[in-house]
């Protein structure tokens, strides 16, 4: 092979050049510490790592919803905790009360649960970051109150009965309050089967007795008849003892369809919440009536109605507030209420505890797969920096060799020993 | 015989090696020219005289000057130009492309669009929270300047590969003009009996710049004139020549010839890299954000308009974005003035938050081609980062075969220091030689002449 100046000079430049790019390549990897800088150095891992980033930032949104939720999980148990022990004062001057010594301080006792009535009140009403704690979802005012004349507690707002959702991984969505009306409200449960094999037309009536805030009793009836398989239409009307409604107008027909093999109820007016609320126009009678256990099956019709308590707490401490004044201890019926309202408390501080358990396994499990994404991310992008810098050096090194070589021969020609 | 005739040898071989000392010199001068090719003298003998029953040599002479050329090896750095130059630029767009997204980073869309959906999610938990609600805002603010910064970087690289396609047509029209200008030349000096050697290295020089620029075929015709043509339409030769002019059909970049339209089929070369991109990869890159982005819109749309707003009375059928047009996606004006116009709760009140959540799943829904949206941007960026790649990839190839054939060239066309210096050695010593001969010539005259005397 013939070898002239340009071609000596020319395989220096390429050499060092090729040198120098890898020496640049391996640098710009060690100092910013990752391997993938732009989609070029490796358009595959670059599409995994958006994926891994998309992950992180999915589960940091997911740790923040528990962190947030565990707060005011926190918080509703405390108010519950605070109702739950005013509840146990209260019972406890009711057994005082049954002692014929306290008979004269029978207006000091009325003070005293006066003071609890208000404290559970106040408890009823406590907010978790601008959302009341059993205000549901509506958060237009406060979930309870006085009426104008004092005489009684009702449901401020439109609708206690809200649930609000968490999502707390992929796939769950957690409930993470309790509501107004699962604490505080009164559910009437409609049980039992609606005979599939009856006519179109056919109405099954059910009814209840039912209370308004101030202890007065209505009648609560409800009306199913037959329109089509499988679906029913429900009508319902609130009547006074005098049976005129409560209502100016007549609430407008429910539309209910049950499954016609399992006979379980899939839809109420089409959607799939099977519980739902009925207040009247002053809102002193306000209860959620509760579909879930309603079916429909081949046996003879045996519809029934139960209802979780007759008055609420509030009123039933109102009650026994002013029979105290008037000189009346409190009968056993009213005992009972704070009993069942009592157990319906601790119950309830059992839910929350339930719920706190499992964010805190959900976030446990989240913190797991995100060590396993941060594990694949790393692999994915950092630098090996031992191994890199290794390169880093023999790189050098040859690059000085090609330097000294490329030194010692390039001037040099036949024109030095002329 | 007479002696005079060593003296006329001798003064000629003088001469001649004088000039192919004047060779050497242009040789070694022209060591450091990478286009030049290496020249060589030629020597053969004068016509002999018969004299004497006898044939006398009489001397040395140039024939002439050769030009040390390989065509093969010429044509072979033409072909591997055209790959080379093309590839190379095709990893420059799409290395000013992959940029502009920023990825894979904190700022980039994908980043941005998470914590866009993200910011819903955040807000379900605590639905009438005014701060959340602005922090939506802020993220869908953050993500649409983003994706503006990015179309707009594209329109940018577009019109600056139509600047630089201009300036190269303009550049492919000069030279093909030169090369017209060259054949003519060269032409001129053969038909006078001239090797143009210096013209030849010119001409290929300029044929070497024309392949950089585009697909280009050349042949010569029995005159040694050079025929061009760029992407199979004429574009010059001894006496005509071609201009081509850029034309832009339906957002397609092409090149024809100015007076006849005639259209260069353009396979090679900057010229290709710049017109497939101006009119095929950008345009894709811009297309796919765009369905991306688009797909977004409507899809958040169409789950917000189902929400309630929670300012009073609620309202309902609000959009969230206003619309999404060529980079330029634009929020809401009235959402922006009241946040609490984001329409979140399900049935009105304060504190249902299940329409966000159903908007923050829409980042894990497969809304397009199949995939989530995430999915078809990073598709989207790793498409370009392999069109940088390969075209690195390519043009990494076509150099070591372009490197090799460099070295080929320079191998045999190049100047080598120490052959001219040995050239000059053996030139001296004839012409030393010859010079003695005429001072031997002389004593032998003198000899002569004193026995005269």
């Amino acid at each position: 092979m013939r070898i002239s100046d340009l071609l000596m000079s020319n395989n220096y430049l390429n050499s060092m050049n090729s040198s120098k790019a890898r020496i640049e390549r391996l640098q710009s990897q060690v100092s910013s510490g990752s391997k993938i800088n732009k989609p070029s150095d490796s358009p595959s891992g670059t599409s995994k790592i958006l994926k891994y980033f998309n992950k992180l930032s999915q589960s940091d949104i997911y740790t923040n919803n528990i962190q947030n939720s565990l707060a005011f999980l926190k918080d509703t148990t405390l108010a519950l905790e605070n109702v739950q022990s005013e509840v146990v004062k209260t019972l406890t001057y009711i057994t005082e009360l049954n002692n014929a010594a306290n008979s004269q301080n029978l207006g000091a006792f009325a003070d005293q649960i006066d003071q609890s009535l208000k404290a559970i009140l106040d408890s009823a009403n406590s907010q978790y970051d601008g959302k009341y704690l059993f205000g549901g979802t509506d958060f237009s005012s406060v979930p309870y109150g006085f009426t104008t004349d004092q005489g009684a507690v009702e449901v401020k707002a439109n609708n206690v009965s809200g649930v609000q959702k968490v999502k707390i991984s992929q796939n769950v969505l957690q409930k993470i309050n309790l509501t107004g009306t699962e604490v505080f409200g009164t559910i009437l449960t409609q049980n039992g089967n609606i005979d599939s094999n009856s006519l179109v037309g056919d109405i099954i009536t059910n009814q209840l007795s039912i209370n308004d805030a101030e202890g007065n009793s209505y009648t609560y009836t409800a009306n199913y008849e037959k329109t089509a398989a499988n679906t029913y239409s429900l009508t319902y009307d609130i009547t006074d003892s005098g049976g005129a409604s409560v209502f100016s107008s007549a609430p407008a027909a429910k539309s209910i369809t049950f499954n016609p093999t399992s006979g379980a109820i899939v839809s109420v007016d089409g959607g799939n919440s099977f519980s739902f609320n009925i207040k009247d126009d002053s809102g002193k009678i306000n209860f959620n009536l509760d579909l879930n256990s309603l079916k429909e099956g081949n046996n003879p019709s045996s519809v029934s109605l139960s209802a979780n308590q007759k008055n609420d707490i509030f009123n039933t401490l109102i009650q026994i507030r002013d029979n105290l004044r008037l000189g009346i201890v409190p009968t056993e019926e009213q005992e009972n209420i704070v009993k069942d309202f009592n157990k319906r408390i601790l119950a309830k501080i059992t839910d929350a505890g339930n719920i706190t358990n499992q964010l805190y396994d959900t976030e446990e499990l989240i913190n797991n797969q995100r060590a396993g994404v941060e594990e694949l991310l790393s692999k994915e992008q950092d630098v090996d920096i031992a191994k890199a810098i290794m390169e880093l050096q023999s790189q050098d090194y040859l690059l000085q060799i090609t330097y000294k070589l490329s030194a010692m021969f390039l001037p040099k020609s036949l024109l030095d020993y002329l | 015989m007479a002696i005079s005739r060593i003296f006329d040898l001798s003064r000629r071989s003088m001469a001649w090696y004088q000039r192919a000392m004047d060779a050497t010199a242009h040789n070694v001068a022209n060591s450091s020219n990478p286009d030049y090719s290496r020249q060589r003298v030629i020597f053969s003998t004068e016509r002999s005289e018969i004299s004497g029953g006898f044939i006398w040599g009489a001397g040395v002479k140039i024939d002439h000057i050769l030009r040390i050329r390989d065509e093969l090896t010429d044509s072979g750095i033409r072909t591997n130009n055209q790959k080379f130059y093309s590839s190379n630029q095709h990893s420059t767009i799409n290395g000013q492309a992959e940029v502009l997204f920023t990825e894979p980073s904190d700022l980039g869309i994908s980043t941005l669009m998470d914590s866009f959906f993200s910011s819903w999610n955040e807000l379900s938990v605590t639905p009438n929270s005014s701060g959340l609600r602005s922090d939506v805002i802020r993220a869908a603010e953050k993500l649409a300047s983003k994706v503006r910064t990015v179309y707009e970087g594209l329109d940018t690289i577009k019109g600056d590969i139509l600047n630089d396609a201009k300036a190269k047509v303009n550049d492919l029209n000069n030279k093909l003009k030169q090369v017209q200008q060259l054949n003519a030349q060269i032409n001129e000096a053969s038909a006078m009996g001239y090797s143009p050697n210096d013209l030849m290295d010119k001409r290929d020089k300029v044929i070497d710049d024309l392949s950089k620029l585009a697909n280009i075929n050349i042949s010569f015709d029995s005159n040694n004139s050079a025929i061009i043509s760029v992407g199979g339409a004429f574009a010059a030769d001894r006496s005509n020549v071609v201009e081509f002019k850029l034309v832009e059909v339906n957002g397609k970049l092409n090149i024809v010839t100015s007076q006849d339209n005639i259209p260069a089929n353009i396979s090679g070369g900057e010229l290709y890299a710049l017109t497939d991109s101006y009119s095929n990869y950008i345009p894709k890159y811009q297309n796919d954000l765009d369905l991306i982005i688009k797909t977004l819109v409507d899809s958040v749309n169409s789950v917000h308009t189902s929400g309630y707003s929670i300012n009073n009375p609620p309202q309902t059928n609000i959009n969230f974005f206003e619309g999404y047009e060529n980079g330029v996606l634009k929020i809401n004006s009235e959402i922006l003035l009241d946040s609490n116009k984001i329409a979140i709760s399900s049935d009105g009140t304060q504190g249902n938050g299940d329409i966000a959540i159903q908007i923050a799943e829409l980042n894990s829904q497969k809304l397009l081609n199949g995939l989530s949206l995430s999915d078809n941007y990073s598709a989207l960026v790793s498409e370009i980062g392999n069109n940088k790649l390969s075209a690195d990839q390519q043009a990494e190839s076509s150099q070591l075969i372009l490197q090799q054939l460099e070295q080929q060239k320079m191998s045999y066309s190049g100047v080598s220091i120490d052959e001219e210096m040995t050239n000059m050695l053996i030139f001296q010593r004839s012409y030393d030689a010859s010079a003695k001969l005429i001072q031997i010539a002389d004593e032998m005259l003198e000899t002569l002449l004193s026995l005269v005397r």
